[in-house]
């Protein structure tokens, strides 16, 4: 989710938390998305506990989602029960919704409340509201691009870091084959800048996520899209391409190829390459008294879309890893501590490669980090939630670095962490594959 | 020129009102805009229509259109057709315009594999087998359940 929609997200889900209709009563959240997620955590760190998880979408329901299942909104609300108050979180389809609650009772400000980012209809403030963003988006275009008329604005409003790796990985070839000359890539976030120009980039700009939404809204509207402005994030809601998602098989790559680029063939993907002997990194090594080819780089905290394993488990991965002689070390941020155990790895995205590559080992959830160092030589373990869905497809299908041709060494585990030893095996049965290998040839 | 589309979006705004009027959608009614002139997709998505009126628990749904065979067309489907109303092509690109500014309704469905603009749905056919039943199921009216053989319901 964007931070563009986090605010108005954790502003809303406080306000309902403390409706004096709330009390007493037991929450049910209506729609099992990844936005969703964010206000049940939100909903909770205000006292509200989230009772049950409904959906309409068939392939949701029967599947954990935050520690409950999904359920069918008829399964839970029929008959009305007044002990429930329903919060329903969506986009644009809210008042749909709120039709439906309706109709089996639920009736807006009483029992059921509505949360979402930007709320949108045929209103006068709504109109002179998107018709100031997209006025808004022109006068920033002009900037980005200072005037010039023959330059690309490519625009990356969404600020994960595994997005940025894809398009880079494409980017050249695209720009070679538009014949375009000047262009300018603008993103979101600094990371997002430092994945590039780990990939080379050299005409990365850095700009706020509302600036390049308003970009977005003005090219879209313009109809400037193509010539001068392309979006370089697939599906970027509401685009009728994002349903595509996992369906027969469609991957993360596969969209981007298709859908992004308007690849008709098989572009090969200019992966960079990593170094082993990167001196920056080697006096980390040595700082942290980790040791190169024999280090293991777990990899907790990084953001990703679905639910994670907790301390427990990674305590766990860690002392297994130890007890076979490897240091391990925890990619963390300032703010993070490391696993138990095991030492911090502090280093600027644009390292990340040379310093797994080093490492020689790393375990991590999936997330864009995954991405950034699949291309290494490293034998790489990916954890997927078991349960993570991602539109049409499971997490594992959808984001398969394996599927996608990037993880040439990478075991890929669907995970659920039960507490037991069985899925710290697999993780060290996959970081250690090619051991095995050797001892028995 | 952004003013221009400005104007042309404040019109397709009126348009919008009056068939939210005139048609009570907000009250379990669907608009199905049918904005080309591709026969197999036209088809397709009329093929489709009682899906999405089974996938939204729809009143039903109005064809809104600038081509006379569709309307035609879609006057002979007797189920779940509330009404087709035939609009001027001028109109028609007015409603297109307003929803380009912004998504302002998800009671609105464009049948268009290019259309409102950033649609690449055009890019998408016949990769890994997709259909037009797929592209009109489950880009243009969004049925989550759609597999390919039909609609699994919840």
């Amino acid at each position: 989710m964007s931070d563009e929609k986090k605010g108005p997200l954790r502003k809303q889900a406080g306000r309902v938390a403390r409706r004096r209709a709330l009390r007493g009563k037991k929450a049910v959240l209506f729609g099992a998305s990844l936005v969703a997620a964010r206000v049940k955590k939100e909903l909770e760190e205000n006292g509200v506990t989230v009772h049950a998880v409904i959906d309409n979408d068939p392939d949701k329901v029967g599947r954990r989602y935050q520690g409950l299942v999904v359920q069918r909104p008829e399964d839970v609300l029929v008959p009305f029960n007044d002990e429930y108050v329903v919060i329903l979180v969506a986009f644009s389809p809210a008042r749909e919704m709120l039709h439906q609650l309706e109709t089996l009772g639920y009736r807006k400000g009483r029992q059921a409340f509505v949360i979402t980012p930007v709320p949108l209809d045929e209103s006068l403030r709504s109109f002179a509201r998107f018709a100031l963003r997209a006025v808004r988006g022109y006068m920033k275009y002009r900037k980005l691009t200072r005037g010039r008329r023959d330059s690309t604005l490519f625009v990356m409003p969404y600020p994960g870091t595994g997005d940025i790796y894809l398009v880079e990985l494409f980017l050249q070839s695209f720009v070679e084959r538009q014949g375009i000359r000047d262009y300018v890539l603008a993103v979101g976030s600094k990371r997002c800048a430092q994945v590039a120009q780990m990939m080379g980039e050299t005409r990365v700009k850095v700009t706020d996520e509302k600036t390049l939404h308003q970009v977005i809204a003005y090219s879209r509207f313009a109809r400037a899209s193509g010539d001068s402005v392309v979006v370089l994030n697939e599906g970027w809601a509401p685009e009728p391409t994002e349903w595509l998602r996992g369906y027969r098989g469609l991957n993360f790559e596969e969209m981007f190829r298709h859908i992004v680029f308007e690849f008709e063939d098989k572009v090969a993907p200019q992966v960079p390459a990593s170094s082993a002997t990167n001196p920056a990194v080697l006096d980390i090594f040595a700082e942290q008294g980790l040791i190169p080819g024999r280090t293991v780089v777990l990899s907790p905290y990084t953001n990703t879309l679905f639910d994670i394993p907790d301390e427990a488990f990674w305590e766990r991965v860690a002392a297994r890893c130890r007890e076979r002689g490897l240091t391990v070390c925890t990619n963390c941020g300032p703010k993070e501590k490391p696993i138990a155990g095991t030492k911090a790895a502090q280093f600027p995205l644009s390292l990340a490669g040379d310093f797994v590559e080093t490492a020689g080992y790393f375990v991590g959830v999936r997330s864009g980090f995954c991405d950034i160092v699949s291309g290494t030589a490293s034998r790489q373990v990916v954890l997927y939630d078991q349960d993570g869905r991602f539109y049409k497809g499971s997490a594992y299908e959808y984001f398969s670095l394996v599927a996608m041709g990037l993880g040439r060494n990478v075991c890929e585990l669907e995970f659920r962490d039960d507490g037991g030893d069985e899925s710290v095996d697999e993780v060290i049965a996959g970081l250690t594959v090619n051991e095995a290998i050797e001892a028995l040839t | 020129m952004i003013v221009r589309r400005l104007i042309a979006a404040w019109r397709g705004r009126a348009v919008w009102i009056r068939l939210c009027k005139r048609y009570d959608i907000d009250n379990g009614a669907y608009v199905v805009a049918f904005v080309e002139d591709d026969h197999a997709l036209n088809e397709v998505a009329l093929a489709h229509v009682e899906d999405l009126i089974a996938d939204r628990r729809a009143r039903g749904v109005i064809v809104v259109t600038d081509q006379a065979w569709v309307a035609e067309r879609a006057g002979r489907e007797t189920d779940g057709i509330l009404a087709v109303e035939v609009l001027p092509e001028r109109e028609i690109e007015f409603l297109i315009s307003f929803y380009e500014l912004y998504q302002f309704t998800p009671r609105l469905f464009f049948v268009s594999l290019t259309r409102p603009s950033e649609n690449r749905l055009s890019k998408m056919v016949g990769v890994r087998g997709l259909t037009l039943d797929d592209l009109v199921c489950l880009s243009m009216y969004r049925i989550r359940g759609w597999s390919g053989e039909g609609v699994a319901r919840v």
